[in-house]
């Protein structure tokens, strides 16, 4: 579904992702892991038409998209819940999911979206006319996740969702990426939150310095002594 | 307060209408998307100047003649913003100042090169005679003007609140990144909102045609006072930015009749120095919050 050949991207003079290959194939959560700072922010950015690609090549279904603006690749159905947000602070929350359908996809099916996201999370409906600046920051994340659902995405990318997030509100979050995956909706999932995230995936890869370090079936990688030394912690 | 009084406060409410109609063109282009507009002056001459064209040479009605100038101020706000600007959005302030300037004595010169730097005005059938309500009188103008301002806010409190484009506009201005990532074409947005903040000027512009004499450099008179109401009404407020006019009006009109014409000025940057001092972000901002 999602096809990535050594891809390189810069911010400025910086090379910051120094060829990366990955794949998400359909149906699938895959979970990109990495510290803080290794890169993965601005390989998701550059996934969705906000980053320098300066080298390689995305395909996704098929259609290449390595130079596709962000609203082709939103119109292809490659959606993007970003780090830390990004909600439109004083608008309402109903609001925010509205704008999440955009394209002429999205607007045919809002309804039907709109329904889906109160059922994964009751608790924004009765949020509806508050402003999303007010909420605190896991009623946000579900907000930024909820917006993603409206744009209808065919794979949904989510950057690091559980960041500044309580334990009881990161395992919320993970449990709608399971559902959002049981209706159809292939994932991939960039997580400090390591632990957590290679219960719920199928595969992984870690980066380290813009480079693949390591990738692997999810259990292959909890079972990686080298990565449970520098990453689980025992 | 005396009948002179009344009618001079009357007559500042009306004039602060147009003020705030060309203060919420203002309020969109620097409040809502950032950009420090010095050219929003010479933008309203320009619609002064469509209007008066077209009702000296065509003997066409001035508030017919308004469609017309709401038309060219789109294509001149939506191109300005869509190409020049577009390329320095994230340049400093003054990169922004220099770059609206420019587009100011363009704008300026070409309005020079054809109407000449003479005093011209645009005399309007029936509207010699001031109408009359009890021992008030009005200039008919401002009277047609003060609800055509009404009209136009009303629409554009629609346009803004109730329909996709200004969802997309309002969301872009929050946070680019999370409305590119929602499809949102952010630079056509932005181009959009730029030509409905220079259509409301060329409005608050052409309503002025039949109530003033008009010359090429007379923009500039606005210039000022209109960033004096956006700031005052707080950065991007709309509602703000009308109270703020028209507070701005009546404030010159009673002054100008109590102190004496001269005093005007003095007394608006006076009060406008005064709310500063004591509220910085203005009498209706919403304080310091950033929105990304």
């Amino acid at each position: 579904m999602l096809t990535i050949t050594d891809l390189h991207v810069g911010i400025g003079n910086l090379k910051i992702i120094q060829g990366i290959s990955l794949e998400v194939r359909r149906g699938e959560i895959v979970s990109l892991m990495g510290a803080n700072g290794v890169g993965k922010t601005t390989f998701m950015r550059a996934l969705s038409g906000l980053g320098h690609i300066t080298g390689g090549t995305v395909e996704f279904e098929g259609q290449d998209i390595t130079h596709a603006t962000s609203q082709e690749i939103v119109e292809a159905g490659l959606i993007q819940v970003p780090e830390g947000r990004q909600l439109f602070s004083l608008m309402s929350v109903k609001e925010n999911l509205e704008i999440g359908a955009h394209t002429k996809r999205a607007k045919a099916r809002m309804k039907e979206n709109l329904e889906y996201v109160y059922t994964l999370f009751p608790e924004l409906k009765e949020m509806n006319s508050q402003a999303a600046g007010n909420l605190s920051g896991g009623q946000q994340q579900m907000v930024a996740v909820g917006r993603g659902l409206m744009a209808d995405p065919k794979l949904l990318i989510l950057d690091q969702p559980s960041i500044g997030l309580s334990p009881i509100m990161t395992q919320k979050v993970l449990k709608a990426v399971i559902d959002i995956h049981i209706r159809g909706v292939s994932v991939l999932i960039a997580e400090q939150n390591i632990h957590d995230v290679l219960k719920i995936a199928h595969r992984a890869y870690v980066l380290e310095q813009g480079l693949i370090r390591a990738s692997g079936t999810a259990q292959e990688m909890a079972e990686n002594a080298e990565i449970k030394a520098m990453y689980l912690g025992h | 307060m005396s009948l002179q009084g009344l009618q001079s406060l009357l007559d500042g409410i009306l004039m602060g209408g147009v003020y705030a109609l060309a203060a919420l063109g203002l309020s969109l282009i620097f409040g809502v998307l950032k950009i420090t507009n010095f050219a929003h002056g010479a933008m309203m001459t320009v619609g002064m100047y469509v209007v008066f064209a077209l009702g000296n040479d065509l003997g066409l009605n001035p508030y017919l003649a308004l469609p017309f100038a709401m038309v060219l101020m789109f294509l001149i706000g939506f191109l300005i913003q869509r190409f020049p600007i577009h390329y320095i959005e994230h340049a400093p302030t003054h990169n922004q100042l220099l770059l609206t300037l420019g587009m100011a004595y363009i704008l300026e010169n070409v309005l020079l090169v054809i109407f000449t730097p003479n005093y011209q005005t645009l005399t309007v059938k029936g509207f010699e005679k001031a109408w009359r309500i009890g021992s008030l009188t009005f200039a008919p103008a401002k009277l047609i003007a003060f609800g055509v301002v009404i009209i136009v806010t009303g629409c554009v409190y629609y346009l803004l609140y109730m329909t996709n484009t200004g969802k997309s506009i309002r969301a872009s201005a929050q946070n680019e990144t999370g409305a590119k990532l929602m499809g949102i074409n952010v630079r056509n947005i932005r181009a959009i909102a730029f030509g409905i903040g220079a259509v409301c000027t060329g409005i608050a512009g052409g309503l002025l045609t039949p109530i003033m004499s008009i010359y090429p450099t007379l923009g500039e008179t606005f210039q000022l006072k209109c960033f004096v109401i956006t700031v005052l009404g707080g950065m991007g407020n709309l509602w703000g930015a009308l109270v703020s006019g028209l507070i701005i009006g009546v404030v010159e009109s009673l002054s100008g009749y109590y102190l004496g014409g001269s005093w005007s000025e003095m007394v608006i940057y006076g009060i406008f120095i005064l709310i500063l001092f004591l509220r910085p972000t203005g009498l209706f901002g919403r304080g310091n919050r950033r929105e990304n």
